[in-house]
């Protein structure tokens, strides 16, 4: 792991060239940097690199974390990857929400930011306003959620006043539910706002200006000047984006339980995905195995699959260019 | 534009005054465009707020009757609600978890991103991917082993310490949106206490923790609704256990076996956004510098 | 130090860590030997139990506390630390997790995890404790409730008071179609739901005779395993839900009811007849008031005895009442039975005292008195022999029915597996894609959810021989 090899700055390389007073003030500045870094190390090591090494281990066993674990080979394995079609159902879900979701986020997201940019007065209130739903609780705003979508609930109703009166199933539909969901992500979208606003505004405001002079319109405006201005944050907020929806838990499990009318209290059995599985995401499989099934092995096999699909996107913003990391 | 285009003419004057007007037509236009589709996007944004509020106040069997408008205002909910078994208890039990995350995130948090941003060493980048990394894996892919650890190692199971412990040792997150700002502050400043004769831990805790106050606060404030918001660890390790229980799962919980009554639940939402909400009145900058310091949704 | 040094050092480090976990089930609970038949007399020292239900409502918790307190009275150095409102999954993780605050004793819910409690060993074998305090199981609770608190020969679970379930008919509704007698074969409750159920002119629902539907909610499929005889399990817990002809029965019935439903004039589109079920089911199933029975939208369901409290508390003037549910047409004879389930108690193997534990549990579930008081209170059905017998149970017609069907030897109860009610959970959600007419070829289906099931089993149990 990282921790060993850090404690010896400078070393192995040759670092011919340098002054011995420099190279002395690198050690010591490695040396003081390991004392600052070393309780993070250890809590890295801990809480991140011991779990991902013990799931592989786990991945191997059957292990109902009563009794001891016993081997059982690529079991778990098998299962989960050829004989466990919730899995699937999973990544079918996650696709979806990456393809619909994760877009209409970035579209809307743009569009309220730029619609900020022009406003001048009452800008306050108006970013307040679309900031707050953010800071709401996920399990809050989804349960205001489902109740606005309920059958019987406000939605409805101001459906019917204007005359619709077939309005769909919401949250109890399966081809409805994650539609529901997406607009649910959207009312939730200030964070992606604030992103893209602070971006709009460091859009280079000679370009626009010489390109006005130009005679180009508002759309070519945005399509030669803007957007490659901002279009690092766009693919930034579309990575991240594309991460936090593998991770799509809170909203998927509250809202299926709760629109499923058996909120998991006494006697009833959690039924994640519901209806017809439409709600079911990767995460929620892993607390459905592993911690209410005291299943570990399977779980631990769900989520190291989970980490590899995080790390393949992770991997785009740990580019030299345009990264998180930055250069040496 | 328009005026250039076209060809000479002699009676300026007209021009001008038809272009200008024309120039004008279209900025009113766009205003309007403008402030409808901002009302529109409001309407969006505060809907659920204006449901939220006003179903918390109707009477038992208004709630989902399709009502739009409570028959009479029920501030008795609220009051409901705070007698319920448990509610108080998840309250308390929310500040307890939340409270130390925060101080613990804010104390551990502020040497490492120091470090990563000022100090120059060997495998720098390196430790920069594993921030990264860390900050992006979900807490289900460790979840498992964790949770055998805790319950079955320390039997910690049932209490919120797997959740309030691992802070102690740096947040990720809270890491890089320090050292993102860190960035920003001259090394000359950190140089010149150095030059006076400051230890490193003193220039930290002298020099640079004065000129980052504005990103400690953007950490603990970011920090603190991490934990307030926090669904998952709290269904994992204290799931078991209803005395130990926060907000989050006492309010999905929150129709008991037998009752589901949307007012008291609408009431209970609002009881625990209203906190956040006068935080974030507060608190508005340093929430957006915070954002856009990092581009990193939370 | 070399790096390759460092690196091993570092692996060393982690493979003890990762062995330590390895461990983690080593600490072995055991069972207490007990042999008196009073283990814990008031000349023992005082001692705590943490016992943990699922009870959540005030009443019932009043009920159950009641119960507690004269347990308490009668063993002034025992006292109960009482938690409510208790999942399964909550218990299962506390009994895992061990330690001061785990349950030393537990009351679930769900009959379907005894062959989980059992399997595993967390909660302990009461066959030895039985024998000490010389109780006859078979003298003392109904047989229905002796076979779903056992696994493979293992009482490791006490019956606590029983669930019965039937039908539920509204009298307003009968009188105003002319309908008599509750319907006793299903052909007689399907030709009773079309005359009571009323259609707007565009097909769309005002009210149904029943919900032709497994998703409504306690129709589940588990509850019919008494009106067609389901076997879903063999004995050594592989599925047969394909070879089972009482499933498909069930499945045709299902279908041709809600057909029939369908295509009474005027005709109504399978959406409407869903999204009028969603609609009358939108608030749950307990909101006060607003259960479909309560609120007229369906004329007759079926349910379990404890509705009648609900009902009680919630609608008062609603006139309706109660019956067994009704049996296929060529099986008229076992009319009388239903689908019995109930409340468990068990003592965690965790537990540091047993013998005290033990006390508790023989109380609660052997006490005619506390049991009649409890079952009157919750108005569930009571659980022993000797309380179904008492005078001072509820003699309600209402509630009388489901004391008769749980009595009945034509009752029946779900198979205990050592995997829980997984298999019916997986069941339940295929029938949902066949109630929406995801289904084309019925056997081949069937089978292919057999596989299924047994994967899940197969994954989800201990390998044997280990």
């Amino acid at each position: 792991m990282a921790t060993p090899v850090l404690a010896l700055p400078g070393r192995g390389r040759k670092r011919a060239g340098l002054p011995a007073a420099l190279r002395a003030k690198r050690r010591r500045e490695g040396l003081a940097a390991l004392g600052f870094l070393s309780p993070w190390l250890l809590g890295f090591s801990v809480f991140f690199a011991y779990p991902l090494l013990a799931a592989v281990y786990f991945s191997f066993y059957y292990y109902d974390q009563f009794n001891a674990p016993v081997w059982v080979g690529l079991k778990n394995w098998d299962y989960i990857l050829f004989n466990f079609p919730d899995f699937v159902t999973g990544l079918q879900n996650t696709l979806w929400l990456v393809v619909v979701m994760v877009t209409l986020q970035t579209v809307f997201g743009l569009g309220v930011a730029m619609l900020i940019t022009k406003i001048k007065r009452g800008g306050n209130i108006f970013r307040t306003l679309f900031y707050l739903p953010y800071l709401a609780p996920p399990v809050i705003s989804t349960l205001v959620f489902v109740y606005l979508f309920d059958a019987g609930g406000p939605i409805n109703a101001i459906l019917a006043h204007v005359g619709v009166h077939n309005p769909p199933g919401w949250f109890n539909s399966p081809t409805w539910f994650k539609p529901s969901l997406t607009l649910l992500s959207l009312w939730g979208i200030g964070n992606t706002v604030v992103i893209f606003f602070a971006s709009l505004l460091d859009v280079p405001k000679e370009q626009m200006e010489a390109a006005m002079l130009d005679g180009a319109g508002p759309v070519k405006r945005f399509r030669f000047v803007t957007l490659p201005a901002i279009q690092p944050v766009i693919l930034f907020s579309v990575v991240t984006g594309v991460i936090y929806t593998m991770q799509y838990y809170t909203q998927a499990i509250v809202a299926g339980e709760v629109a499923s009318g058996h909120v998991a209290t006494a006697g009833t059995t959690l039924d994640i995905g519901y209806p017809l599985g439409s709600s079911l995401t990767v995460p929620q499989l892993i607390y459905q195995q592993g911690i209410l099934n005291a299943n570990t092995g399977p779980a631990c096999v769900l989520s190291i699959l989970l980490f590899v699909m995080t790390m393949l996107f992770t991997l785009i913003l740990l580019r030299r260019k345009n990264g998180l990391v930055g250069g040496d | 534009m328009a005026a250039v285009m076209s060809p000479p003419v002699t009676r300026h004057a007209g021009i001008n005054r038809t272009a200008r007007s024309a120039a004008r037509r279209r900025r009113a236009l766009e205003w309007i465009a403008v402030h409808s589709l901002a009302i529109v996007a409001a309407v969006f944004f505060a809907g659920p707020f204006f449901f939220l509020v006003v179903t918390s106040v109707m009477p038992d069997n208004q709630a989902l009757s399709g009502a739009l408008w409570p028959s009479h205002w029920q501030w008795s909910n609220f009051r409901s609600v705070w007698d319920r078994a448990g509610f108080l208890t998840w309250y308390k039990n929310t500040l307890m978890y939340a409270i130390p995350v925060t101080v613990l995130t804010v104390v551990s948090s502020v040497p490492v991103a120091y470090a990563l941003a000022k100090f120059k060493f060997r495998y720098r980048r390196l430790a920069m991917i594993v921030l990264v990394s860390a900050m992006m894996i979900p807490p289900q892919v460790t979840v498992m082993p964790m949770y055998i650890l805790w319950t079955k190692q320390f039997g910690l199971g049932g209490t919120l310490w797997p959740l309030i412990v691992p802070t102690a040792f740096g947040d990720a997150y809270s890491i890089f949106l320090l050292r993102q700002f860190l960035l920003t502050v001259p090394k000359e400043y950190i140089d010149a206490a150095k030059v006076d004769g400051c230890g490193e831990i003193r220039t930290l805790l002298r020099v640079v923790v004065p000129m980052i106050r504005p990103a400690i606060a953007a950490v603990a404030l970011f920090q603190f609704f991490y934990a307030w918001n926090d669904y998952f660890g709290p269904q994992v390790y204290v799931g078991a256990n209803p005395g130990n229980w926060t907000l989050a799962l006492g309010l999905e919980t929150f129709h008991a076996a037998h009752h589901v009554d949307w007012n008291l639940m609408m009431a209970a939402n609002l009881m625990v956004i209203a906190p956040i909400v006068v935080v974030f009145f507060f608190a508005q900058k340093v929430f957006v510098e915070g954002v856009t310091l990092t581009g990193v949704k939370g | 130090m070399s790096h390759l040094r460092r690196m091993t050092g570092s692996a060393a480090a982690i493979a003890a860590v990762l062995t330590a976990a390895a461990c983690a089930g080593s600490t072995a609970p055991a069972q207490q030997k007990i042999t008196a038949v009073d283990p814990y007399p008031t000349s023992k020292p005082d001692v705590t139990i943490n016992l943990w239900h699922g009870f959540s409502e005030g009443s019932e918790n009043d009920a159950f506390n009641a119960m507690v307190a004269s347990f308490e009275k009668a063993h002034p150095n025992i006292h109960v630390k009482v938690t409510g409102n208790i999942t399964d999954t909550q218990i299962q993780q506390g009994i895992k997790a061990g330690g001061s605050q785990s349950p030393d004793v537990a009351v679930s819910f769900t009959t379907d995890d005894v062959g989980t409690y059992c399997s595993t060993g967390q909660w302990i074998n009461l066959k030895q404790d039985l024998a000490a305090a010389q109780i006859d199981v078979a003298k003392t609770f109904p047989a229905p409730l002796i076979n779903y608190t056992q696994y493979q020969g293992d009482q490791c679970a006490l019956p606590l008071e029983n669930d019965a379930y039937g039908l539920y008919y509204n009298k307003t509704f009968f009188q105003q179609a002319g309908v008599t007698d509750p319907p006793k074969t299903l052909s007689e409750l399907q030709a009773d739901a079309l005359k009571l159920t009323q259609k707007n002119p565009d097909g769309s629902f005002k009210r149904i005779g029943f919900f032709p539907s497994f998703a409504y909610f306690e129709q589940v499929p588990g509850h019919f395993t008494s009106v067609f005889h389901l076997k879903w399990q063999t004995p050594t817990h592989n599925s047969l839900l394909a070879s089972d002809p009482g499933f498909t029965a069930m499945l045709n019935w299902q279908k041709s009811f809600e057909d029939a439903i369908l295509n009474q004039t005027p005709k109504s589109t399978a959406k409407q007849l869903t999204d009028f079920m969603n609609k009358s089911m939108g608030a749950g199933e307990f909101t006060a008031g607003q259960n479909p029975f309560e609120t007229g939208a369906v004329a007759m369901s079926m349910d379990g005895e404890w509705r009648n409290a609900n009902l009680k508390a919630e609608t008062p003037n609603l006139s309706y009442g109660t019956a067994p549910f009704p049996v296929q047409d060529s099986d008229a004879a076992s009319y009388g039975g239903g689908y019995v389930t109930g409340t468990v108690i068990g003592i965690s193997s965790r537990s540091a005292h047993q013998d005290a534990d033990w006390e508790l549990v023989k109380y609660l579930t052997t006490n005619t008195d506390t049991l009649v008081a409890f079952a009157n209170a919750i108005q569930n059905v009571p659980s022993t022999i000797a309380a179904l017998a008492s005078p001072q149970l509820t003699q309600n017609p209402n509630f009388q029915t489901f004391v008769k069907v749980s009595g009945n030897p034509n009752s029946a109860t779900t198979p205990a597996s050592p995997n829980g009610g997984q298999y019916q959970q997986t069941a339940q959600t295929w029938i949902a894609t066949w109630e929406a007419g995801q289904v084309s070829n019925l056997p081949s289906a069937l089978s292919a959810l057999d596989t299924q099931i047994d994967k899940d089993t197969n994954a989800g149990v201990r390998p044997s021989g280990s």
